[in-house]
């Protein structure tokens, strides 16, 4: 071999480990790809899987809710109706004996309560009006009972939505109960005075804006504390369901706004 | 005075492994320690070439080593080729790598009566060589893709069984070559192939270091399979 073959060699022998080294690099690149590509795909499945776990959990309470109002409306409803016309027959029977009468007339009474509370809870475990007239028509319904009850001043808007429009059923009974837990919030705990509720539709998006003008709160701290924060994370669960987000901003003293987005 | 040099950090440079392996002992798996035994044939070639070289030097006293050389690539190559059986776990090409075995047994047969057990021997192993440079990349390549199947590993880089299929494609595709030539040249009488001995000293350097890279991490493989558990 003379030295001109030996160049060659080395040339060629050069060449061809740099080919190897790179296929070497190459594999290292692509492998490093294809396990972040894995890493994504398993979190995506896990999330999806959530998602569902989460979706069926909900489904549960749904039907679970409407099996209990069903049984308080059929079944203690009905008894209670039943009492009560056993009892005015009893009263009627009782017309000499004041005492026993007046007694009688306020058992009534308790008994009448008794079948306007079963009703009242009856009607709130299943949204109705949700499935008959839908979203808009529901929380104008439980609005309009809230404020009979609390007194809180209630404004509801829905710009560019029919009173009679409807969405998937899983976005209403969504938004329903989320206006549903923040009503409850801004009373219970933020004893709010007035309370804003809007909805609007954008382009392949539902926009809920909820205002009060309440207390406040901390919500780093409500959402550190597991008991405090259940409400939050009701509606975090929930909306993750139907892959909307929320932001809520909140200053002591100042009231509450909580912005929700939902893809339709 | 470079090759010189070079020659022997080649040669010493198999230490490097060595130590390693004494190091990491207890977290040697079974496919480790198939490596440590073939980085231990290693080593005694060197020791050998070291001695015989050192004996040259100072008493004029020559052998020739490449009898050494021609029994070290027969012994390596079943092992090697056992380690791929242990790597890759699969019957079809657990198979294979046997029907492999089977045949460079049958080439190895037609070196040995060329001259391979002659202690004298100037010759290189005409077929063992040669095939052994084509088989251990390709099986290799397969034990890359299988790591690229698998993604058991998250930092490829610290998997020493990725090392041990990277030291080996790297080195012996590119020696194979070499050994051509370098036999080619002996056996041919044609030319002093010493110019070629730069370029595998520089070979062993790396394959010595990427080896090393496999012992390093073998602890390692202690974390995957205490993963897999969980």
């Amino acid at each position: 071999m003379n030295d001109f073959d030996y160049i060659y060699v080395v040339i060629f022998l050069t060449i061809f480990t740099f080919v190897i080294l790179l296929a070497i690099i190459l594999f290292v690149t692509y492998y490093q790809r294809k396990q972040i590509q894995q890493k994504v795909d398993i979190q995506n499945l896990k999330n999806e899987m959530q998602r569902q776990l989460l979706e069926s959990a909900l489904e549960v309470q749904e039907v679970e809710r409407v099996r209990i109002a069903k049984d308080l409306h059929d079944e203690v409803g009905a008894m209670l109706s039943v009492t009560k016309m056993s009892l005015n027959q009893l009263l009627r029977k009782l017309d000499d004996a004041e005492d026993l009468s007046a007694q009688g007339l306020h058992t009534r009474e308790l008994l009448e309560q008794s079948i306007g509370q079963v009703r009242r809870i009856s009607k709130e475990l299943v949204p109705s009006t949700l499935d008959e007239f839908g979203l808009m028509c529901a929380i104008d319904e439980f609005i309009q009972k809230v404020h009979f009850a609390s007194e809180t001043f209630f404004v509801f808007s829905h710009e560019g939505i029919d009173s009679n429009q409807r969405f998937d059923r899983k976005i209403e009974l969504a938004i329903y109960r989320i206006v549903q837990e923040l009503v409850n919030n801004a009373l219970k705990h933020a004893e709010a005075k007035e309370i804003t509720l809007k909805l609007a539709t954008e382009v392949n998006k539902i926009i809920f804006i909820f205002t009060d003008d309440g207390k406040g709160f901390n919500i780093e701290s409500v959402r550190k504390n597991p008991k405090s924060g259940l409400g939050m994370r009701n509606i975090e669960s929930r909306l993750s369901v139907i892959n909307g987000k929320f932001d809520i901003k909140s200053v002591i003293r100042q009231g509450t706004h909580t912005i929700i987005e939902i893809p339709i | 005075m470079l090759l010189r040099i070079f020659t022997n950090i080649a040669d010493f440079i198999i230490l490097l492994p060595v130590i390693l392996i004494y190091i990491n002992r207890q977290y040697l798996t079974k496919e480790l320690k198939i490596l440590s035994i073939y980085v231990l044939l290693m080593f005694i070639r060197n020791i050998i070439s070291v001695i015989y070289n050192f004996l040259y030097m100072k008493y004029q006293y020559y052998v020739n080593t490449v009898f050494y050389y021609n029994l070290y690539n027969i012994i390596g190559f079943y092992l090697i080729a056992y380690l791929y059986i242990l790597l890759l776990k699969d019957g079809f090409l657990k198979k294979v790598i046997y029907g492999l075995m089977i045949i460079f047994t049958f080439f190895s047969f037609l070196d040995i009566f060329n001259g391979t057990l002659n202690i004298d021997t100037s010759e290189f192993n005409k077929y063992s060589f040669a095939i052994s440079g084509i088989l251990i990349p390709i099986l290799a390549f397969t034990h890359l893709y299988k790591i690229l199947q698998g993604l058991q590993t998250e930092n490829i880089l610290t998997y020493p069984y990725f090392w041990i299929s990277a030291s080996f494609l790297l080195y012996f595709s590119c020696t194979f070559y070499m050994y051509l030539f370098v036999n080619n040249s002996i056996n041919n009488k044609s030319a002093n192939p010493l110019n070629m001995w730069q370029i595998d000293t520089i070979f062993s350097i790396i394959f010595a270091l990427m080896l090393s890279f496999v012992f390093n991490f073998s602890k390692n493989l202690e974390t995957l399979k205490s993963n897999k558990i969980e």
